[in-house]
């Protein structure tokens, strides 16, 4: 039951990351890819009406991981009070730049949103990379569960260690990338002509910078992480991400060599989800790692609900997800109505 | 451990992000009761002019839903970040609902939302009355499992006790109809309905006032008075008498508080005005209606009401004074809506709401007083709930995340007030704008500048 539920988060954050990770990634790439103000209109115009129905994915997760897990969300959240914090006004900043940009019919006003698109996107991306590292790489837990990570400490990865370090900066700077390349190639699938084959240019420029850091973001978790490839290889539950991984690399390398958007889309989608998959696999049963030896791990053995509750929510919990399932469908027919009317 | 000082700035920093997070989906609610009557309408009757306002104020109503949600993810962030003791503590009973509310509500409302605001060349008006009773169900089944939440931390039902001395679930029938929950859902949900009734009145009085869209001013005018003055009696009379009694019945003190009813006695007055002297015990300058208070709580104008004096010190509302005040303001401003709207509906019947020009200023400048009876009535039921999170059970004070320091949280709230600063001009300036263009143009042109392109638009404006 309780493996379940940790796959369920797992599944919703995924989800997440390649939904609204589509959203973060066009704003990554506002500039990268449009070089006027007809360009940057027509990258937004990618996102469609329902971009903010992506967002509600991170919401249901934190209630989800709230109910599951009370202990682990009490714990992480605290802990990453200032990250959180970032989090939660960049996205106010992105929804209301993404909102209020057409309101006003002038250049100047345009100006000042796409700026703060392409800001809060970015700062997203890296805030996402940057916190997905510091799971990775455990954080400083006290005897009584609890930690507190300051903006850095002395970039080193045991100890006391603070939310950036000489691991999750370059993981924070990798997830900016994968994103954009994510980004890029949704707005080529999106989008016609001209415009597609500058979006499909740009992507296949970022999803090789992708692949080509896969290996070395791998070899740093590695020596961070003793043990964690080892745990990955041998755990059932992660050889589906590690086929999505491969599965999608090897789409991507025909999408690099066929310059086609329509391969690197979901390639591309297959080996995010794949990574989200695997490292939770590799991850389980350790929700927050401990890099202090007074202070033990939180595994979700422990910071569970009782297993009665676990049970009985799933009753509501599967009816809601085949509601939500009917949703998916509506909104992205009702999104896909939108592409055509360019 | 324990320190009040980050006790204090958590509570100013939650109380602070939760008031101005609320001004939105009050709105939202109430709007949506509006949407869907407009929706109805004109699928039934064909007649335009339910169209274009139900298409002016869906327009309004997408601004206000999206300052709603992006000012609302801090919400249940903040659980977590700064309120861990407590998250830990009852995580198992109200993660329950907030999980709930995601899956159900959120996903729901939100998938029909970008079709109710920009779906309407796409759609039937049949299709449009149904997506826009989705937005409208979506919006209410989110209300509801908040308040079951905040039911919970007034009135604790339906959990039990774990070794570890956190609370879970026992009962899921119990915790989702909590008493509590109904009569507060009742009474918050009317007054959202009292928001929206008053927000589309305004607009209706400036129109009238300027000479403009006459016939959607009086669209306007009649249906923002007669359903505002409907809510605005039930929000009166039974939800807010039976609020009453049930915070008489479950939290005294909180009563005895917001009555400033400092001494037990039978045959209590009620207190219409007077200022609490707490240090002295007694209301200073009184006017007051004798054996009142008494027939409130119990039916009976000589019953005995327990005074603060009944209770020890540790259990009194730890702001007494803003109780009393909050209360006071909540229930004066209650009135003064009955007065407006009746006098309203009056001069509607007569034929003469149109030409009654000091009337219409008068609607027109009621705009922010249900906002603030909404959050003074809010803030009656949080600092009566005081000094516990969950009455009776874990006191605030014990609610904190251990290793915060003030220091973060004001600079988080100093943040805050910043951020929300730039977005509440923001949602003014593009609120106004759209109010000024009208329904007219937006009936013309399809939305201009909203229109042809971007995100929110995205629709089928073949340009």
């Amino acid at each position: 039951m309780i493996e379940l539920w940790y796959g369920i988060l797992v599944l919703m954050l995924t989800a997440y990351l390649i939904l609204d990770g589509w959203n973060i990634g066009t704003g990554v790439v506002h500039y990268a890819l449009s070089s006027s103000p007809e360009e940057r209109r027509l990258n937004l115009r990618a996102l469609g009406p329902t971009w903010s129905w992506h967002e509600v994915w991170l919401i249901s997760w934190g209630g989800t991981l709230f109910m599951a897990f009370p202990t682990i969300y009490a714990s992480s959240f605290g802990g990453f009070y200032f990250a959180f914090f970032l989090v939660l006004w960049s996205f106010i900043l992105r929804g209301i730049a993404i909102e209020v940009r057409n309101m006003i019919d002038d250049g100047m006003w345009r100006s000042v949103w796409d700026a703060a698109f392409w800001l809060s996107s970015t700062a997203l991306a890296l805030l996402i990379g940057i916190s997905a590292a510091n799971l990775l790489r455990g954080v400083p837990l006290d005897r009584h569960g609890d930690f507190t990570l300051p903006f850095f400490t002395n970039f080193a990865v045991h100890g006391a260690v603070g939310l950036l370090d000489w691991f999750t900066i370059p993981v924070g700077i990798y997830t900016v990338l994968a994103l954009g390349a994510h980004g890029a190639s949704y707005v080529a699938v999106r989008s016609h002509d001209a415009f597609r084959a500058r979006a499909t240019a740009t992507a296949r420029r970022w999803w090789l910078a992708v692949l080509v850091g896969l290996p070395v973001i791998t070899i740093l978790t590695g020596c961070v992480r003793g043990g964690f490839f080892a745990h990955m290889l041998t755990s059932p539950a992660a050889w589906p991400g590690l086929l999505l991984i491969a599965g999608g690399a090897v789409g991507l390398v025909v999408g690099l060599w066929r310059v086609d958007a329509r391969w690197l889309f979901p390639a591309g989608c297959a080996v995010l989800a794949g990574l989200c998959i695997a490292a939770g696999a590799a991850m389980f049963p350790i929700m927050l790692l401990s890099t202090t030896p007074d202070g033990p791990s939180l595994s979700a053995w422990s910071c569970a609900i009782p297993h009665a509750t676990l049970a009985a929510t799933l009753l509501w919990w599967g009816l809601a997800a085949l509601l939500v399932g009917g949703y998916l469908y509506f909104v992205l027919r009702h999104a896909s109505q939108g592409v055509d009317s360019h | 451990m324990v320190n009040p000082d980050i006790d204090f700035w958590s509570r100013v920093q939650f109380g602070f992000t939760v008031t101005y997070h609320y001004l939105f989906p009050q709105l939202t609610m109430g709007l949506a009761l509006f949407l869907g009557f407009w929706r109805l309408l004109a699928w039934r009757t064909g007649q335009e002019r339910y169209r274009t306002a139900a298409r002016f104020w869906s327009v309004l109503f997408g601004l206000n839903f999206v300052v709603g949600v992006v000012t609302g993810i801090p919400m249940e962030f903040q659980f977590g970040t700064n309120w861990g003791g407590f998250s830990r503590y009852a995580g198992g009973v109200i993660g329950q609902t907030l999980a709930m509310e995601g899956m159900f509500a959120f996903f729901f409302e939100s998938a029909f939302i970008g079709a109710m605001v920009f779906g309407e060349k796409r759609f039937s008006p049949r299709t449009l009355f149904l997506i826009t009773l989705a937005v409208f169900g979506g919006s209410w089944l989110s209300g509801y499992f908040i308040l079951v939440t905040n039911a919970f931390m007034q009135h604790p039902v339906g959990y039990s006790t774990a070794a570890d001395g956190t609370l879970h679930v026992a009962d899921f029938a119990a915790y989702l109809l909590n008493p509590w929950a109904l009569v507060e859902y009742a009474h918050t949900m009317t007054a959202a309905v009292v928001t929206a009734a008053f927000v589309v009145a305004s607009v209706g009085a400036f129109y009238a006032l300027r000479g403009i869209f006459t016939e959607q001013a009086r669209t306007f005018l009649n249906w923002g008075t007669a359903i505002g003055l409907v809510a605005s009696l039930v929000i009166a009379f039974p939800t807010g008498d039976q609020q009453a009694k049930q915070v008489a019945r479950h939290q005294e003190p909180a009563l005895a508080a917001m009555e400033g009813q400092f001494t037990s006695e039978k045959g209590a007055g009620m207190n219409i005005i007077g200022q609490p002297d707490v240090a002295n015990r007694r209301i200073d300058n009184p006017i007051y209606m004798p054996g009142v208070l008494s027939f409130l709580v119990s039916g009976s104008f000589t019953a005995e009401v327990h005074g603060l004096d009944a209770f020890p010190e540790d259990q009194w509302p730890s702001n007494i004074e803003l109780l009393y005040y909050a209360y006071h303001v909540m229930i004066g401003l209650g009135t003064l809506f009955i007065l407006v709207m009746a006098l309203a509906v009056v001069q509607r019947l007569r034929g003469r709401l149109m030409t009654s020009r000091r009337l219409l200023w008068v609607l027109m400048f009621a705009l922010p007083f249900p906002y603030i009876a909404t959050s003074a009535g809010w803030m009656t039921a949080e600092l009566g709930r005081q000094p516990w999170l969950v009455y009776g059970l874990f006191r605030t004070i014990q609610g904190q995340s251990p290793l915060l320091t003030s220091g973060t949280v004001l600079f988080t709230l100093i943040g805050f007030s910043g951020l929300y600063f730039v977005v509440g001009v923001l949602y003014l300036v593009l609120m106004g704008r759209l109010i000024l263009l009208g329904p007219a143009q937006i009936h013309h042109a399809g939305t201009p500048e909203l229109g042809g392109d971007g995100p929110a638009a995205g629709g089928p404006t073949h340009d």
